[in-house]
C-alpha cells in the first residue's frame, strides 16, 4: 500500500484509488461535485483542487484535481494549503453566479451537496453583479420535479442516466454557458431508476415530487434502517416518517437508499423509491372491522361481499380470543394462511398458533412448489447464489426466463454493469485506473456477454449479446441441450432445429470459456420444467469447472424465500388446504385467518370463493383493502415493513432486520401482536399458548425461530436485539435538529405527552439517544458534521464504497444440505389444457409499474402504471379480427377480462403475454400459465373482473 | 393589685408587642432596604410605601397550605420552629432598654441571653431532622456545627466587658458605660461578638444553614405556612436580640445626650439593624470549611487574646 | 480582605442615593425599541401575499422546538405553510427564527403582554400570527429575488435574471 502525506501527515492508501476517494476514506474534507464513488471521475467542475508537492523541498507546489490524480507513493499533498483555497473559492463563488438563491423553497435545502460544498469552501459573500442566466423546466413525470435553474453544470445526472443506468431520454443540451440536462420533450423519465437522479444531483435541479407533496426538512424525518417490500431482492432503504401538526395520522414521507455493500450499493430502483405511498393510501386499514349483518338497499356491492363497521379493538380481539379457545377445546378449527409478504416473525406467531398441520402458505401449488425448488437449489452446494457486486463483475451472464428489468429490478442495474468488464478488462491492460470513467468507456471493446433467453426482456436488450424470445417450453429445451452439451454428454435432443443448436453451442462456448460466469433466473416464469433444468445446467457447469456456479434465482415477494423456510417439502399450499377442507369433519366449524395476504392473486376467484365457502369465518389481518377484505368477518389492521420490525430473507437467502421508522396510525399493530394480544385473553392454559405469551419483543419471536427451524437459527445474530446500549443510550430515531417538538401536537394538547416507548428495538422514537451509532446497523441518518447530504455516506463506510463502518446488516441464512437429485422434474402441475376452445396460452410478463400489490397503491403510480392489455405476436393480431390498440375479451376457464391488446415481437405464437398483478388483471394472474381464447370487445362492457 | 405590678405587666406586654411587631416590620423594611441599596424601591404597592405589605404577608402566611409532610416525625416537626420563637422572646426579658424599661432584672443576665440563644439553635436542628428530607438535614447540622464553633468565643468575647463592669446583669454593665462605651476599650471584644452575633442569628453572610443555592432551603426546606413564618419571625427577633445586645453590651445601652433614653436605645438598636442588612446586601456567602476555619482559627484565638488583655490590663491598672 | 468586604459595603451603603432604575408597569409603560424581541407575528410582503414559504428554518433553530409548519404549494408555484403554529407558552422570545427566516416573514414585534388564564391559549396558529403589513421590512418580497418561477413571476423577471435560454434556438 503506497504511502502519502497530507498536509504533514503520514497515511496508508490504497493504490486503485485516486487521490479523492483516498482522502474521503481517510476522512479528511474535501469538496467534490462530479465525482461519485460508483461513477468515478471525470474531472468537471475542478471544486475537489488540492496541492502537489514535488518533493518535500518543494515549497509552493502545483494545483491538480484530486479526483484526477492516482496516488503516487511518496507522494506529497496540500488539502488545506491557501492556494488550493483561493481555487476552490474561486470556483464554488463561478458555480455559484448563476445560482437562483431559492433554497428556502428548494426541496433539496438541508440535504443539498451545493449547501455543503459552498460552506466548506467558504463563499459567504455574492461579489457577481450580472444577471442570472435562467432556464425553463420541464415536466418529467409523476415521479421527478426539474429547476433547472439550480444546475451547476456537474453532468453527473447524465452520466448515472445514460452511462450508468441506461436511461437515453436524458439529455445534455445546449452548449457552453447555457447547457441545460433534461428531455428533448417534456414527458416521464422512462428509465425505471430515474429515482436515483434525486440522489445523484448535488443540487436541486431533480427533486422527489412524493416527497415535496408531503414535504418536511431532512432533519425533520425520523428513520430507521428498513428493507424495501417491494421486490425479493432486499435492498435497504432509509425510510423518513413525521407526524403530522394539523390532526392527520403521522405520515411515511419518503424512500431514500440506504448503502449496503452487497445489495443495493448507492442506488434503488423506482418502484422502491416511490412505491411506498400505499403506507399513506385511504385504502388502508387502521381500525378493527367487523362484518355487520344488516344489508343496505341499494349497495352495489357484491352480494357476497361483506359490509363493515369499526368495532372496538378489545371486542376483535375478545372474539378471537374466543375463537382460539374454542379451537383449544377441539370445538373449532383455525386454520392459518401466511404470506410471502409478511415478515418470519408474523408468519411464525401464526404457524406457532394454529400448529403447523393447519398452516398454509397461501400460495398456490405452483408457487409453492416453484419456492420450495428455489429453496432446494440453493441448498446445493455447487451453487451460490452471488451478490450485487459479484454479478457486476461477471464476465458472462446467461439470464433464463426472467425479465430483471421488472422483477428484481435492481439486479438488472448490476447486469448492466457487467456489461461492460469486457471493456474494464481492456482498460486495465492499458493500465487505465477504472475510476477514469470517461477514459474506459471511451475504448472500444465487446461488451461482456449476456444472453437471454426467455419471454420479455425489458430495458437490457441494448446491452444483451443475444436475445432469444422463445416460450417456455423452448426455454427449457435449450436449458436441457445447452446442459448436455457442456456436459458433452452423448444423448442427443432430436427435437432441437440446427439454428436453435447453434445457439445452444454458441452459450456455451461463452459460459465455458468465461472465467467469471453467472446465471440468473427465477420463478417468474412460472415453469418448474425450466427452474430444474436450470438447476442441472448449474450443477453441471459447476461440475465441469469445479467450482460452484453462480446462480440468481429470483424468488418474486420481499420474504419468499423465508416464509417457504417454515413449510416441510410439498406442503401447505392452497391447493392442499382446499382438500384438507373437504374431507375434514363438517360437525366443527372452521376459522380461517389470512394473515396479510389477498387470496385473489394467489388462486383463480372461483376457487377462491370454494375455499371461503368451505370455511365458517374469515378473520384478516392486512394492511390494505383487497379484495379477500371484502369477504373477510373480521378484519384487523396490520403494520407494514416501515411501521413494524421483523426479518426478510432476499432472494440470496440473507436473512436481513428491518426496524420501525415510526408508529402506525389508528390501531394499527404488527399481525404477531393481534395474534399474541388474542392468546393473552384466552383463559385455556397450554404449552403452546404460554409461549405465544410470552413474547413482548419483536426479537423473541426471531430468537424462537432460531431456535426452532434449522435454516433459520442464524436469526439469533441478526443485527442487536432491544437491550442493545450504546453508553448506556438507546439509537435516536430523529436527528438531533428535529423541530417542533413542543408544537406540533400544542393544537390538541399544550403540554407534550412522552414518546411513544418502543419495545423491540434498541432505538427511541425521539430525540433522545445516541444519534451516531456508527459501530452498528443501526445508523439511517446518514449524516455528518458538514455534510448534511447523502453524500455523507463515506463517513459510513470503511472505505469509499467499501462495507459499513458497523459491517454488513443480515446473515445468510444455511439451507439444509441434504443432498439433491441432479434431475427431479416435479411430474404434476404442468398445466394442461384443459378446455380445446382456449387455445391460447397465457405467458406472465411483469410491469416495474404494476406487478407489485402493495405499490400499486401509491397515489403516483396511478400515472405510470399502464391500463389492463395483453402482449400478442403481431402477426397473429389479426387472426382474431382485431388490431393493434383495440380492446379484445379474454376468455378463461375463470371468467372474462376486457384489455387493450398491443403487438409484440418477442411473444412466441400461439401465446398471449398478461402482465402479472396489473390492477384490473389482478385475478388473471393466478391462472398463467393456463390457456384462453380471444375475441374482439363488443360494447356494452362486460365489467373488467369477471 | 398595686402600680409596680402593673408596670412589669406593661413592660412584659410592651416589650413583647414591640419586639414581635418590629421583627413583622423589619420583613418589610429589609426588602425595602435591601431594595433601595439594588437600585430598585422594594416592596412599594401595599399601603402607603408599601408598608402593609407585612399585613399582606401575615394573611398570606396564615392561609397558605399547612402542609406536614407523610414522611416528617410529625411532633417534632410541629414544635421545632416554635422553639426559636420563644427562646429568642424570653432573651428580652432581660434586656434593659431604658432606666425604666426592661422585663426582668437578672443577675446573670448575660448568661441567660446567650443560653437563650443557644437554645434556639435546637429549633433548626430539630426541624432540619424533623423534616426528614437530605436537604433540611444537611441545613441542621450545619447549624448544629455553626453555633459549636461560634458560641465559644461569643461568649469568651463578652468576658472583657463583665471584667470591666465587673457584673452580669445588663443593667449593671449599661450603667458602667454612663463614662465611656466599652466599644472604646473592648473593641476587639465588639468585633468578635458582633460577627459572633451574626453567625449566631444565621445571617447572611453565615446563613449557610439555609444556603439555598445548595440545599434548596436548608433546614425550612419542607415547612410552609405559619410554622415556616416563626422560622421568619424567630430570624428576625434574633437580629433584634443580638442588636439590642451590642447597644446594651457595647454602645452605652440607653446612655446619650438630649434625646430621651429609650429613642436613644432604639435608635442605636435599628442603626445595627440595618448594618446587618447591608452586610446581607453587600457580601457573598463564605464556603463552609472557610467559615469553620474563621471561627476556630481567627476568631478564637482573637476573643483569647481580648480576654488576656483586658485582663491584663485590668490586673495593671488594680 | 476585610478592606475589601467594608469597601463592598460602602459601595453599596452608596446605592442608597442612586435613582431606581424600576419602571412602574402598568401604570409607566417603558420605551420598547422596534426591534425589541417580543410577540412573534407572520408578515406580509408589498402585494399581500403571505411571505412565509415553509422553508423550516425557523422550527429548526427554535431552542424550545415551539415552532411547526407543513409546507404545501399553491397551484400559483408558492410555498406557503398549510399550518403554522407557535406555542407561546414555550417560547423564550430569543429571535432566533427571526434572524434564521429568509423571508424576513417571523418577525419579532414590542409587544409582550400576552397573558392567559388557559396556558391552551397561549397556542397561536397561522390566524393568530398574520398580520397586514409588511412589518420592519418595506419592500422586500422573497420571489423577486429567487429564481424559483410563480404564476405572475416568470423565469428571467426576477431581480438579476437574463431571458431564459431556448436550447433550441440556434443563437446560443
Amino acid at each position: 500500500m503506497p504511502t502519502i502525506t497530507i498536509d504533514g501527515e503520514k497515511y496508508q492508501v490504497d493504490g486503485d484509488q485516486n487521490l479523492l476517494s483516498s482522502c474521503l476514506t481517510l476522512g479528511l474534507n474535501v469538496p467534490y461535485f462530479c465525482w461519485h464513488p460508483e461513477m468515478g471521475s471525470v474531472g468537471a467542475c475542478r471544486q475537489c483542487a488540492m496541492i502537489e508537492y514535488k518533493d518535500s523541498e518543494d515549497q509552493s507546489g502545483r494545483l491538480i484535481m484530486s479526483c484526477m490524480t492516482p496516488v503516487r507513493d511518496g507522494g506529497i499533498y496540500s488539502v488545506n494549503a491557501e492556494t488550493a483555497k483561493e481555487f476552490r473559492g474561486s470556483i464554488i463563488e463561478d458555480l455559484m453566479t448563476n445560482h437562483p438563491h431559492d433554497c428556502p423553497v428548494c426541496e433539496e435545502g438541508g440535504e443539498c451537496h451545493l449547501q455543503d460544498m459552498t460552506e466548506m469552501s467558504g463563499h459567504t459573500m455574492r461579489r457577481y453583479r450580472g444577471t442570472k442566466r435562467t432556464h425553463r423546466n420541464q415536466y418529467l413525470g409523476p415521479f421527478i420535479n426539474h429547476e433547472m435553474n439550480r444546475c451547476i453544470t456537474c453532468y453527473r445526472c447524465t452520466r448515472f442516466y445514460n452511462d450508468y443506468a441506461g436511461g437515453n431520454d436524458l439529455q445534455a443540451l445546449g452548449r457552453n454557458h447555457q447547457v441545460y440536462f433534461g428531455r428533448q420533450q417534456e414527458g416521464r423519465l422512462q428509465n425505471g431508476f430515474s429515482g436515483n437522479l434525486v440522489e445523484v444531483c448535488p443540487t436541486g435541479v431533480f427533486t422527489d415530487k412524493t416527497f415535496s407533496a408531503h414535504f418536511v426538512r431532512k432533519w425533520d424525518l425520523q428513520t430507521a434502517p428498513s428493507i424495501c417490500e417491494h421486490c425479493a431482492v432486499g435492498c435497504n432503504t432509509a425510510p423518513g416518517a413525521r407526524e403530522s401538526g394539523n390532526g392527520h395520522d403521522p405520515m411515511l414521507r419518503r424512500i431514500t437508499n440506504l448503502y449496503h455493500h452487497d445489495i443495493n450499493g448507492y442506488f434503488l430502483c423506482d418502484r422502491g423509491r416511490f412505491g411506498y405511498e400505499y403506507v399513506n393510501s385511504p385504502t388502508r386499514i387502521d381500525q378493527v372491522l367487523s362484518a355487520r349483518n344488516e344489508e343496505l338497499i341499494g349497495s352495489t356491492a357484491d352480494t357476497k361481499d361483506q359490509l363493515h363497521r369499526q368495532v372496538n379493538p378489545r371486542d376483535g380481539v375478545l372474539h378471537l380470543s374466543v375463537q382460539i379457545t374454542a379451537a383449544q377445546r377441539k370445538l373449532r378449527r383455525i386454520i392459518g394462511i401466511g404470506s410471502p409478504r409478511a415478515s418470519l416473525e408474523n408468519n411464525y406467531a401464526l404457524r406457532q398458533l394454529v400448529g403447523l398441520d393447519n398452516f398454509f402458505s397461501g400460495l398456490n401449488r405452483l408457487d409453492q412448489h416453484l419456492l420450495q425448488l428455489v429453496n432446494n437449489i440453493h441448498s446445493d452446494n455447487r451453487i451460490t447464489s452471488p451478490n450485487t457486486p459479484e454479478i457486476e463483475t461477471a464476465d458472462a451472464i446467461l439470464i433464463i426466463g426472467e425479465d430483471i428489468y421488472n422483477t428484481a429490478p435492481r439486479i438488472a442495474l448490476a447486469v448492466r454493469q457487467a456489461a461492460r468488464n469486457r471493456q474494464k478488462k481492456q482498460a486495465q491492460d492499458l493500465k487505465i485506473p477504472l475510476w477514469q470513467d470517461t477514459s474506459v468507456r471511451q475504448l472500444e471493446g465487446d461488451p461482456s456477454p449476456i444472453i437471454f433467453i426467455g419471454t420479455e426482456f425489458t430495458e437490457l436488450t441494448d446491452i444483451a449479446t443475444t436475445t432469444l424470445f422463445e416460450s417456455p417450453e423452448r426455454v427449457t429445451l435449450f436449458t436441457q441441450a445447452l446442459t448436455q452439451e457442456i456436459s458433452k454428454s452423448s444423448k442427443q435432443s432430436t427435437e432441437i432445429s440446427p439454428e436453435f443448436q447453434k445457439e445452444v453451442n454458441h452459450t456455451a462456448e461463452i459460459l465455458l470459456k468465461a472465467t467469471n460466469p453467472l446465471i440468473i433466473s427465477g420463478i417468474s416464469s412460472r415453469h418448474l420444467d425450466t427452474l430444474n433444468a436450470v438447476a442441472n445446467l448449474a450443477r453441471v457447469l459447476s461440475n465441469h469447472r469445479k467450482v460452484p456456479t453462480k446462480l440468481y434465482l429470483n424468488c418474486g415477494e420481499v420474504n419468499s424465500l423465508g416464509m417457504i423456510q417454515l413449510f416441510n417439502e410439498k406442503e401447505g399450499s392452497l391447493e392442499q388446504l382446499m382438500e384438507s377442507l373437504s374431507v375434514s369433519d363438517k360437525e366443527i366449524p372452521t376459522s380461517l385467518i389470512v394473515l396479510e395476504n389477498d387470496l385473489y392473486r394467489r388462486l383463480d376467484t372461483p376457487s377462491v370463493e370454494k375455499l371461503l365457502s368451505l370455511v365458517d369465518e374469515v378473520i384478516l389481518i392486512d394492511t390494505l383493502l383487497t379484495p379477500t377484505a371484502k369477504r373477510a368477518n373480521w378484519i384487523f389492521p396490520a403494520s407494514t415493513t416501515a411501521e413494524s420490525q421483523g426479518t426478510y430473507v432476499n432472494n440470496n437467502g440473507l436473512a436481513q432486520r428491518f426496524y420501525a421508522v415510526y408508529e402506525g396510525k389508528g390501531y394499527i399493530q404488527e399481525s404477531w401482536r393481534w395474534l399474541v394480544d388474542a392468546v393473552d385473553f384466552c383463559t385455556e392454559k397450554s404449552e403452546n399458548y404460554s409461549v405465544l405469551r410470552s413474547w413482548k419483543h419483536s426479537t423473541d419471536l426471531s430468537d424462537a425461530l432460531a431456535r426452532e427451524i434449522y435454516t433459520l437459527k442464524v436469526l439469533a445474530e441478526i443485527g442487536p436485539n432491544e437491550d442493545f446500549r450504546i453508553d448506556g443510550l438507546k439509537v435516536a430515531r430523529q436527528s438531533a435538529r428535529y423541530s417542533g417538538r413542543t408544537a406540533i401536537h400544542a393544537q390538541q394538547h399544550v403540554s407534550e405527552t412522552p414518546p411513544i416507548k418502543d419495545p423491540d428495538a434498541p432505538m427511541n422514537f425521539s430525540m433522545e439517544g445516541i444519534h451516531n451509532p456508527n459501530k452498528t446497523q443501526l445508523q439511517a441518518n446518514i449524516w455528518s458534521p458538514g455534510w448534511n447530504s447523502n453524500q455523507s455516506i463515506f463517513k459510513f463506510q470503511q472505505q469509499v464504497g467499501g462495507e459499513r463502518k458497523g459491517g454488513p446488516s443480515g446473515k445468510y441464512i444455511e439451507f439444509s444440505q441434504h443432498s439433491t437429485q441432479d434431475s427431479n422434474v416435479s411430474e404434476e402441475t404442468s398445466v394442461k389444457p384443459t378446455e380445446t376452445s382456449n387455445n391460447l396460452q397465457m405467458l406472465p410478463i411483469y410491469r416495474l409499474f404494476g406487478s407489485e400489490e402493495l405499490s400499486n397503491q401509491s397515489m403516483s403510480f396511478s400515472e405510470v402504471i399502464e391500463a389492463p392489455f395483453i402482449l400478442m405476436h403481431p402477426d397473429e393480431i389479426s387472426q382474431y379480427d382485431t388490431q393493434e390498440g383495440e380492446l379484445v375479451d379474454i376468455e378463461t376457464n375463470c371468467g372474462n377480462y376486457r384489455a387493450e391488446i398491443k403487438g409484440s415481437n418477442t411473444i412466441p405464437h400461439g401465446c398471449i403475454g398478461v402482465p402479472f398483478g396489473l390492477p384490473g388483471l389482478e385475478s388473471l394472474a393466478p391462472q398463467i400459465p393456463g390457456y384462453a381464447s380471444l375475441r374482439p370487445a363488443v360494447t356494452p362492457a362486460i365489467s373488467e373482473e369477471q | 393589685m398595686n402600680t409596680s405590678i402593673w408596670i412589669t405587666l406593661l413592660n412584659i406586654f410592651g416589650v413583647l408587642i414591640a419586639t414581635v411587631l418590629l421583627a413583622a416590620i423589619l420583613t418589610w423594611g429589609e426588602r425595602r432596604l435591601l431594595g433601595f441599596w439594588q437600585d430598585r424601591p422594594g416592596p412599594n404597592r401595599v399601603g402607603p410605601f408599601g408598608t402593609l405589605q407585612v399585613i399582606a404577608d401575615m394573611i398570606k402566611l396564615f392561609f397558605k397550605e399547612d402542609f406536614t409532610p407523610r414522611f416528617a416525625d410529625i411532633p417534632v416537626f410541629v414544635l421545632a420552629p416554635t422553639v426559636v420563637m420563644a427562646t429568642m422572646l424570653i432573651a428580652f426579658a432581660v434586656v434593659p432598654m431604658s432606666p425604666s424599661i426592661g422585663v426582668a432584672d437578672l443577675n446573670i443576665g448575660l448568661l441567660f441571653v446567650l443560653a437563650m440563644s443557644s437554645i434556639a439553635v435546637y429549633s433548626i436542628i430539630l426541624g432540619g431532622y424533623a423534616s426528614n428530607n437530605k436537604y433540611a438535614l444537611l441545613g441542621g447540622l450545619r447549624a448544629a456545627a455553626q453555633t459549636v464553633s461560634y458560641e465559644v468565643f461569643m461568649g469568651l468575647s463578652l468576658m472583657g466587658v463583665v471584667m470591666m463592669s465587673g457584673s452580669f446583669n445588663l443593667r449593671d454593665i449599661v450603667i458602667a458605660q454612663a463614662d465611656t462605651w466599652f466599644i472604646v476599650p473592648q473593641f476587639l471584644g465588639f468585633i468578635v461578638f458582633f460577627i459572633a452575633g451574626i453567625a449566631e442569628s444565621r445571617r447572611t453572610p453565615f446563613d449557610l444553614p439555609e444556603a439555598e443555592h445548595e440545599l434548596t432551603a436548608g433546614f425550612h426546606t419542607e415547612y410552609s405556612g405559619m410554622k415556616f413564618g416563626m422560622f421568619f419571625v424567630g430570624e428576625y427577633l434574633a437580629v433584634i436580640l443580638i442588636a439590642a445586645l451590642i447597644t446594651t453590651l457595647f454602645l452605652g445601652g440607653w446612655h446619650g445626650p438630649l434625646l430621651p433614653p429609650i429613642i436613644w436605645f432604639c435608635l442605636k438598636t435599628a442603626f445595627l439593624v440595618a448594618i446587618f442588612i447591608l452586610l446581607r446586601a453587600a457580601l457573598p456567602r463564605p464556603r463552609y470549611d472557610q467559615l469553620m476555619k474563621f471561627g476556630w482559627k481567627v476568631m478564637l484565638p482573637l476573643s483569647l487574646v481580648n480576654l488576656l488583655a483586658t485582663a491584663g490590663i485590668l490586673l495593671w491598672i488594680a | 480582605m476585610i478592606a475589601s468586604q467594608i469597601r463592598s459595603m460602602w459601595l453599596v451603603f452608596k446605592h442608597l442615593f442612586r435613582r431606581n432604575v424600576t419602571v412602574q408597569y402598568p401604570e409607566e409603560k417603558p420605551y420598547l425599541a422596534p426591534r425589541y424581541r417580543g410577540r412573534i407575528i407572520l408578515s406580509r410582503d408589498p402585494n399581500g401575499d403571505e411571505r412565509c414559504v415553509a422553508c423550516n428554518l425557523c422550527a429548526v433553530a427554535c431552542p424550545p422546538d415551539c415552532i411547526s409548519l407543513q409546507k404545501t404549494e399553491d397551484p400559483d408555484g408558492r410555498w406557503r405553510p398549510e399550518y403554522f403554529r407557535i406555542n407561546f407558552s414555550r417560547c423564550i422570545m430569543c429571535g432566533l427564527c427571526e434572524d434564521a427566516c429568509p423571508t424576513y416573514a417571523i418577525q419579532l414585534t414590542p409587544d409582550f403582554e400576552m397573558c392567559e388564564y388557559d396556558r391552551q391559549n397561549m397556542v397561536y396558529e397561522k390566524e393568530d400570527l398574520l398580520i397586514d403589513g409588511p412589518g420592519k421590512y418595506h419592500d422586500y418580497s422573497f420571489y423577486q429575488v429567487a429564481g424559483k418561477a410563480i404564476k405572475g413571476k416568470d423565469k428571467g423577471q426576477a431581480n438579476n435574471e437574463a431571458e431564459p435560454i431556448n436550447v433550441k434556438s440556434l443563437n446560443l
